[in-house]
């Protein structure tokens, strides 16, 4: 009777279209889904000549930058985790912990950030697999932790999609003090002297005191906040998905001035010599007068840019989403092409002894001079 | 083949994503009235295919006693047997493209809201970086708007419901059993009722898995179907007490009455030389579809001609239809 049914032709073209709609749908759910998934973009911090940064195998990577070797490739987590749905398209199951949180070094500890909503504190002098404290220490924090994690006088700040803002002792892991926010955070925290910044999806920048959490100020835009907040001169920067970039008084949360561009600014911005450079996901980078905000100048780079620029020397190296590394002069203000990576790039860049680190999507390290453009690829995957 | 997913990219998915964030945004940030709002849209703007749709279906499904009467009689001879099959699809004013070219021009939509859907719910950083790609820089609120709210009534539209995919289920068989029509043929109506199970319990079992946002797509669509079929063709194969025992509901009946009685005869003349088609007693009686309770045929008159019975020239061997009679 099957076959019969199936060879009636009505039933030909429904079951046609069925397996059309259900295949499209199943490989533009996998395409749709194949940037949807988180695969993590952490950078690094370089401290004693060693870098250190989460892997996309979900390890945390220590290198040896003078010889490339590597020192420690500890997973965060071994529990197996279940795989998507049958259109999830999450792949094979995975005990791999999702890492966009770059490394911090607090003392004698390096601390990451999981998307599984879990800090690690492993020892840096000791190559164990074991970390010193995870926090909690039962379940997680009860949302993923995306931006990263700052140190300051023995406290370890950060922001979790949860919506709290959490201060833990550094030594131990305990909790110091929490402020509920109540809506995701995945910014990246600055603390400068005694006030932590942080931006939420509720539209706010706060202003928090950093010895017990309590608010100083609240600043509204009129989008979600994800950037990391910088502070020069009194003033913070930060940018908003309503596409503006604004500097804000530091002491009294009052808008100084804001300017309007094409896309967001995912990367955090820098400042230099009163010049205030944030790269856009427009493929622009901007320099604008840090006082004023006015644009000095603008440079197109042909691709979004969501990495996170450094300054080597006077020299801006920003990186597109595409994997060219450009240099612009901060004094001449001329740019050139560095290095082609050909690899995407979304994580924050490292610079150390004129050398920038750049953690490529095709989790590949690369390090770029950034005078020469030299290039040297290291491994650190398993 | 790169250029394809640019197109694509260019002339429907992106401008639906933006247009879905604008509604959202118009419609106090609700991306779960958006979705139904736009689905709306949608369907009424893909009426006329629709309708098309479903009259061609019905059309098809009331054939099948006659296409199984010329396979049955042309069994080894395919060639012949697709060519009467072609020439009595042609003769009753039906192509099976009037099935398939409707739906294939709705496709892409679907496709496109499911993409949409997908994209805009996503809850990974890498999905807003994609999102930033596609929203439209002289569209000033739309970038303001992300990430949109997913919560709708007691749904998270990012993750899959169970209670929806439920109705989902329920609202596709509704509307596969209005395009069912009973059958005197035991294995055609076999057929029928595996249609009538097979779809809805898939896309049941699809929206178990998917995002609830993409099942609340589905449900307004099938719901709008049900209203467009309702007012096209009745309830059809749909019987149910309260609907006062469903069935062939008087919307047909009505539409059928409609229908200038001279179109439906056929003559001598109009047969070919391998099978007669016959005025059939039910003309003869002043009816127009033989047995009652066997009436499937759509309002529109998609049949110039009416076929009661198909006789075959050199045996005289009527059909089973026929026969019953």
């Amino acid at each position: 009777m099957l076959k019969k049914f199936i060879s009636n032709p009505v039933t030909k073209i429904a079951l046609l279209l069925l397996v059309i709609l259900v295949g499209t749908a199943a490989l533009s759910g996998c395409v749709a889904t194949r940037g949807a998934l988180a695969r993590g973009w952490a950078g690094g911090v370089i401290e004693g000549g060693i870098l250190y940064t989460g892997s996309m195998e979900g390890n945390l990577v220590a290198v040896n930058i003078t010889d490339g070797s590597v020192l420690m490739s500890v997973p965060l987590e071994t529990e197996v985790t279940s795989g998507g749905g049958l259109l999830g398209c999450a792949g094979a199951s995975s005990s791999a912990v999702v890492i966009y949180s770059s490394p911090v070094i607090a003392d004698d500890l390096v601390c990451v950030g999981g998307y599984n909503g879990q800090v690690y504190a492993f020892p840096r002098e000791e190559a164990r697999e074991e970390p010193r404290w995870v926090y909690p220490r039962q379940g997680n924090v009860g949302g993923e932790i995306i931006g990263g994690i700052v140190y300051g006088e023995g406290k370890l700040y950060f922001g979790a999609a949860n919506g709290k803002v959490y201060a833990l002792n550094a030594a131990d892991g305990y909790t110091e003090w929490e402020y509920d926010i109540g809506d995701k955070i995945w910014s990246t925290p600055t603390v400068d002297v005694d006030t932590l910044y942080i931006g939420s999806f509720d539209k706010k920048l706060y202003a928090l005191d950093t010895t017990d959490g309590s608010k100083k100020w609240e600043f509204v835009t009129e989008g979600t906040i994800v950037t990391t907040p910088v502070v020069y001169n009194n003033t913070v920067y930060i940018s908003s998905f309503d596409r503006n970039l604004y500097a804000i008084n530091a002491s009294t949360g009052k808008l100084k001035w804001k300017y309007l561009v094409d896309n967001w600014f995912w990367a955090k911005p820098l400042v230099y010599n009163n010049t205030v450079y944030a790269a856009c996901l427009d493929g622009t980078v901007y320099a604008f007068d840090a006082a004023s905000g006015s644009k000095k100048v603008e440079y197109d780079l042909g691709s979004p840019v969501a990495s996170s620029p450094v300054m080597v020397d006077g020299t801006l190296v920003v990186v597109t989403q595409d994997g060219v590394v450009y240099a612009i002069d901060a004094g001449s203000l001329r740019k050139k092409e560095l290095a082609a990576l050909e690899e995407s790039v979304f994580a924050p860049l490292v610079e150390s002894g004129g050398k920038v680190y750049i953690h490529t999507n095709a989790d590949a390290l690369h390090e770029v001079d950034a005078l020469t453009g030299a290039k040297r690829q290291i491994n650190i995957k398993d | 083949m790169e250029w394809v997913g640019y197109v694509w990219d260019l002339i429907i998915l992106n401008p639906l994503i933006n247009v879905l964030i604008m509604l959202s945004s118009y419609l106090g940030g609700s991306f779960g009235l958006a979705i139904i709002i736009l689905t709306i849209v949608v369907n009424l703007l893909m009426y006329p295919l629709t309708l098309k749709q479903l009259k061609a279906s019905k059309a098809m499904q009331t054939m099948q006693a006659e296409i199984a009467e010329v396979r049955k009689k042309y069994a080894k001879d395919k060639q012949k047997a697709a060519q009467e099959q072609m020439r009595l699809m042609k003769e009753s004013g039906v192509s099976p493209a009037g099935c398939l070219l409707p739906m294939l021009v709705q496709m892409p939509v679907w496709i496109a809201l499911y993409q949409s859907v997908i994209r805009l719910l996503a809850r990974a950083p890498e999905a807003f970086l994609d999102l930033s790609q596609r929203l439209y820089t002289s569209w000033l609120s739309v970038f303001a708007q992300i990430p949109l709210e997913s919560s709708f009534l007691w749904l998270d539209l990012a993750n899959p419901d169970f209670l929806l995919a439920i109705l989902v289920g329920v609202s596709m068989w509704v509307q596969q059993k209005m395009t069912t029509s009973t059958s005197a043929d035991p294995q055609q109506q076999a057929q029928s009722q595996m249609m009538l199970w097979m779809f809805p319990l898939m896309f049941a079992f699809l929206c178990t898995t998917l995002p609830s946002g993409l099942a609340v797509y589905w449900i307004t669509s099938t719901v709008i179907r049900i209203a467009l079929q309702y007012y096209s063709t009745g309830w059809g194969g749909l019987s149910l007490p309260f609907l006062g025992g469903g069935g062939q509901d008087t919307k047909v009946k009505k539409s059928e009455e409609r229908v200038p009685r001279q179109k439906r005869v056929l003559t001598e003349d109009d047969t070919s030389a391998d099978i007669v088609i016959e005025p059939g007693p039910a003309q003869e009686e002043g009816t127009e579809y033989g047995e009652s309770g066997d009436i499937s045929q759509d309002s529109g008159g998609s049949y110039s001609k009416g076929f009661s019975s198909i006789r075959r020239q050199s045996g005289g061997g009527r059909s089973k239809r026929r026969k019953r009679r």
